[in-house]
């Protein structure tokens, strides 16, 4: 078996583990917290512990198809380092950009968010980078803001 | 194997970011009027002026029944001419209110540029729910209309009146429609069913699905606003038992009123005008006085006819003694069904 | 015939310049908020309502529902040309437009999504004409028990599309249903799974989840292809405004998928509570059972035009109750509602006698903004080209901006944007481990419906799962799930049977 496979093989093995604890905690959780039956109709707990049970004997099939190498035609590419970074990198700056974005201000917060896109992402040179930034940033503010009232977060800067 | 697992890392961020920034936005977006220099009443002694540009703010999203009822009286008050402010409108939704009440109880305390449309049922029932934020957070300004609530069964049911039903309820469990678990209408049918005896089951629906069941004679019986049953009492669809104002209303004088049926039954949905706690008498004063004039003018008569709500101004205090009660009445009911926390 | 008296009256009504101005405003802007994610139509007409004030009652009208009916053409564009669906209900057109569209057919996507989109909005409209009025009645008979049946036939569907790994088609569509526990329980009032966070009260809402799933992810897929990477640049380039016009062949896959996706979008729409997504996942789930053809779920047009023709077809159905019983059945329609009572006009079934110009007007108008809808999509597919080539190099942010932005702006809460991105990594797993997302996408629609209906059914029946099957309407359709349910296999083995 290559290392494609074993990756694809394993990302499916923890999948399914995922799958498994997950439905364990919704019938576990809803069966203890919530009631089973109400008085003419099935109470709350009824659907979420059914669910929760099918999701964990599912999620055991799975796991046990994968070690049965049921599922190895389907392998995809494996990313590479290099992708894998750049991916990482960019929901780094997703989640950086909703713990500032409160504070900065959705404009700015925005503004810096597409630079960094633009500069560490796309690689774009900064003369592409901060046009593009600044111009989509305040189109956007345009559209959504003026034209469409939608109010955005707002920084210390008071916008 | 390192790939997926930065991956992964990053999937774990991404659940404790959001986790975080629930907590860091939910005093969240900070008021345009901070841009404006604070006109804070501490300033001047005796006189309140407002600045220009006024925060409507409201705790839900932009289109339901409390957002456009802001709409409407802030757009009523500068077309009449009793004000030419300008209005700026938020929405912060969530949580039946709760996420809008603690914005302003932690961004806007105090501060006099906010006005906040009112409907009573998320002024009190997520606090008898167990929640943290009432209308005892905000300073009442005055309440402008109410909406009372009508028992209402459907045409084709065979049911004329209020005893029709009572009848039958000893031959079998009559079934209701309610719109939300904990709602006016559902509080209003549990009250009906303790004071009369009848055996009811009341199915839960949401939003306005009630009114459809009805319509559709899927159920018995149903407890809307008035403004919401009207059209279709007008048309004959549905039918008119009882309401709960304590006179008979002119839009229907046929039908009679809870009271007069032998059930103290007068739940109403309030819709008025409140400013964040901790304001200067001064300020809400300014506002009770302009509200005044509002429901005095003909544009509102008509507004208010047209949606059929029913003037009843209660000013600053009375507001408040009115909700006292109403709140008072409410958690009674609500610790019975079960439904306080 | 009184009827065409009435609608010829609404046309004469309509000829004027500056309402023709503000339907081509309205459709207009639909397209555009149709197209961009996150924002809907309801956000839109909510937002436009109070500037209506100052307009006539007919011009206010003529506008709003042209801004109500462009949203499900605009949001078609997005959702073929870069898998960002701009409503909810593009979802769906996005699984096969956007596998056509990767496969360099995405010309003939953008062309059926119209044409279908046009046919779904001009015969609804006929429709409503029509029988509208009788259809509502019928519609009242449409209660909890039909519902679930309604909902449970939608889900059924995920057995034709597991391919061969049901276990994992499965899974997806659980997987979505148990998404939709979290949040407050309508039959019991309480809050599950909430944890007391006042953002989990309100439960994960659909758009996030599908922008995330579909869109988001696939914004990961292109960065981990790299910053030089040639495919897009193809895929833009193949795309011509003359290849949008359907083939003779295309037709004959076109048409009968789009009026079948019609009669149902109509139907469904008019129900109140089921909307354009339900619609479009009854459509798409119809036309896989007649399809002929093989790419159904990785690239057929059918599947495109079943999907756009329903869900344009069921903004007319939700006219229906709106106008003939003065019921909202959809936040939208709820605005539109309010816009009615606001110029002083009685909603419920006196609509037509005390306002009937007003209101034959509106529905003329309907017809000619299907026609500016059409022409205004087809011309903005080639502007939609030119930037998306214009902007290869910086469309991985300008999309992510806009998903941002556009995600945050319905509820007005950064804890969506959270969620569209913690779906976008889910997404990108999911598909790189072979997990299919169309069942996870029905289960997130389907779910939370299917379970508050069956329970209320069971509160009406007063504890008996009977009423299920005493109830005409239920029983029948049900009995349509458990066919259709076993209907693939067992033709399956009969197939393999004679064939021996």
């Amino acid at each position: 078996m290559d290392s494609r496979e074993k990756w694809f093989r394993q990302g499916n093995y923890i999948t399914g583990g995922l799958f498994v604890a997950l439905g364990l905690f919704m019938s576990i959780y809803a069966l203890t917290q919530y009631s089973y039956m109400d008085r003419y109709s099935l109470g709350p707990a009824f659907y979420p512990a059914w669910i929760g049970g099918f999701i964990v004997l599912l999620g055991l099939l799975i796991i046990y198809q994968n070690h049965k190498n049921r599922y190895l035609e389907q392998k995809k590419k494996v990313p590479t380092r290099e992708a894998a970074n750049r991916m990482a990198l960019f929901v780094i700056m997703c989640i950086l950009f909703l713990v500032v974005v409160n504070f900065l201000g959705m404009v700015i917060s925005l503004i810096l968010f597409l630079l960094a896109v633009n500069r560490m992402i796309a690689q774009n040179t900064w003369k592409r980078s901060i046009p593009m930034a600044v111009l989509t940033t305040l189109s956007i503010y345009l559209v959504f803001h003026v034209i469409f009232y939608i109010n955005f977060p707002e920084g210390f800067l008071g916008f | 194997m390192k790939k997926s697992l930065a991956l992964l890392l990053a999937l774990c961020l991404v659940v404790a970011a959001t986790a975080c920034s629930n907590s860091s936005s939910s005093s969240a977006p900070a008021s345009q009027a901070s841009e404006a220099a604070p006109a804070s009443s501490t300033e001047a002694q005796g006189s309140y002026t407002p600045q220009k540009n006024i925060t409507i703010f409201a705790p839900y999203s932009a289109g339901g029944g409390v957002d456009i009822w802001g709409r409407n009286f802030s757009a009523m008050l500068v077309s009449t001419g009793i004000v030419d402010n300008n209005w700026v409108y938020e929405n912060v939704n969530g949580g039946t209110g709760q996420v809008g009440l603690g914005t302003v109880v932690s961004q806007y305390q105090g501060k006099d540029s906010v006005l906040i449309p009112t409907a009573t049922n998320y002024l009190m029932t997520p606090y008898i729910q167990g929640k943290e934020y009432s209308y005892k957070d905000l300073t009442m300004v005055a309440q402008l209309v109410v909406d009372y609530r009508v028992f209402v069964t459907s045409a084709q049911s065979g049911y004329t009146s209020m005893e029709d039903l009572i009848t039958a309820s000893k031959d079998h469990e009559l079934v209701a429609a309610i719109s939300g678990v904990g709602g006016i209408g559902h509080i209003a049918i549990e009250q009906f069913k303790s004071l009369s005896g009848a055996s009811i089951r009341s199915v839960p629906f949401d939003g306005n699905e009630d009114t459809i069941a009805l319509l559709g004679n899927q159920v018995e019986l149903g407890n809307l606003a008035l403004s919401e049953a009207l059209p279709h009492i007008q048309s004959g669809d549905l039918i008119a038992l009882a309401v709960t104002s304590e006179e008979r209303l002119p839009a229907i004088p046929d039908i009679p009123t809870c009271t007069e049926l032998g059930y103290d039954i007068t739940f109403k949905t309030g819709r008025g005008v409140a400013m964040p706690g901790g304001v200067s008498d001064e300020a809400r004063d300014y506002w009770i006085d302009k509200l005044q004039q509002l429901v005095e003018t003909d544009e509102f008569k008509a507004y208010a006819d047209n949606s059929s709500n029913t003037i009843a101004f209660l000013a600053g205090e009375d507001y408040v003694a009115d909700l006292d009660r109403d709140y008072e009445a409410m958690k009674v009911i609500m610790t019975d069904l079960g439904l306080a926390g | 015939m009184d009827i065409l008296e009435n609608l010829l009256a609404g046309f004469q009504t309509i000829f004027c310049l500056d309402t023709m101005i503000y339907l081509f405003v309205g459709t207009f802007l639909g397209t555009i908020i149709g197209a961009l994610p996150g924002m809907g139509a309801s956000t839109g007409t909510s937002i436009l309502l109070p500037l209506t004030f100052s307009m006539s009652p007919l011009n206010a009208l003529v506008m709003l529902m042209g801004v109500y009916y462009g949203t499900q053409y605009g949001g078609s564009l997005t959702a073929i040309l870069i898998n960002i669906p701009g409503t909810s209900s593009s979802a769906i057109t996005a699984v096969d437009g956007y596998a056509l569209m990767k496969r360099g057919k995405g010309a003939i996507a953008l062309g059926a999504a119209q044409f279908s989109s046009f046919i779904g909005g001009m015969i609804s409209t006929v429709l409503l004409t029509v029988c509208g009025v009788s259809l509502a009645r019928v519609a009242l008979k449409f209660s909890a028990p039909e519902y679930f049946a309604l909902t449970l036939m939608g889900l059924t569907l995920v057995s034709g599309l597991t391919g061969n790994y049901p276990a994992k088609g499965y899974m997806m569509m659980l997987f979505g249903m148990a998404l939709g526990c979290v949040g407050i329980d309508t039959v019991s009032g309480i809050e599950r799974f909430a944890f007391d966070s006042l953002y989990l009260v309100d439960g994960f809402k659909t758009v996030p989840i599908l922008v995330g799933l579909l869109g988001f992810s696939e914004l990961l897929g292109t960065i981990e292809k790299g910053p030089k990477n040639q495919d897009n640049q193809g895929l833009t380039t193949k795309v011509r405004v003359a290849d949008m016009i359907p083939s003779r062949r295309d037709w004959k896959e076109i048409l009968p998928s789009s009026l079948r996706g019609t009669v149902i979008g109509f139907v469904v729409g008019a129900l109140p509570g089921a909307g354009a997504t339900i619609s479009s996942v009854l459509a798409y789930g119809y036309q896989k059972k007649r399809t002929h053809n093989p790419d159904f779920g990785n690239g057929a047009v059918d599947g495109v035009s079943a999907a756009e023709s329903s869900n344009n077809a069921s903004t007319g159905g939700a006219m229906v109750p709106m106008l003939a019983l003065g019921i909202p059945g959809s936040p939208t329609t709820a605005i539109l509602m309010t816009a009615l009572v606001m110029f002083g006009m009685k909603t419920g079934p006196q609509l037509f006698t005390t306002n009937g110009t007003t209101i034959w007007a509106v529905i003329a108008s309907m017809y000619i903004g299907n026609v500016f809808l059409l022409v205004i999509n087809i011309l903005m597919v080639p502007l939609l080209i030119f930037i998306l080539h214009l902007a290869q190099d910086i469309l991985t942010p300008l999309v992510a901006a806009l998903c941002i932005v556009g995600v945050y702006s319905l509820y007005g809460r950064i804890f969506d944007v959270g969620i569209m991105l913690l779906f976008a990594v889910i997404g990108y797993f999911f598909k790189k481990f072979n997990f299919p997302i169309l069942p996870l996408i029905l289960g997130v629609i389907l779910g939370p419906t299917a379970e508050s209906s069956f329970r209320q059914a069971m509160v009406m029946s007063g504890g008996s799962v009977g009423i299920f099957l005493t109830r005409p309407i239920s029983c029948i359709m049900l009995l349509v799930c458990v066919v259709s349910f076993f209907y693939t296999p067992i033709k399956e083995r009969l197939r393999s049977k004679s064939g021996q």
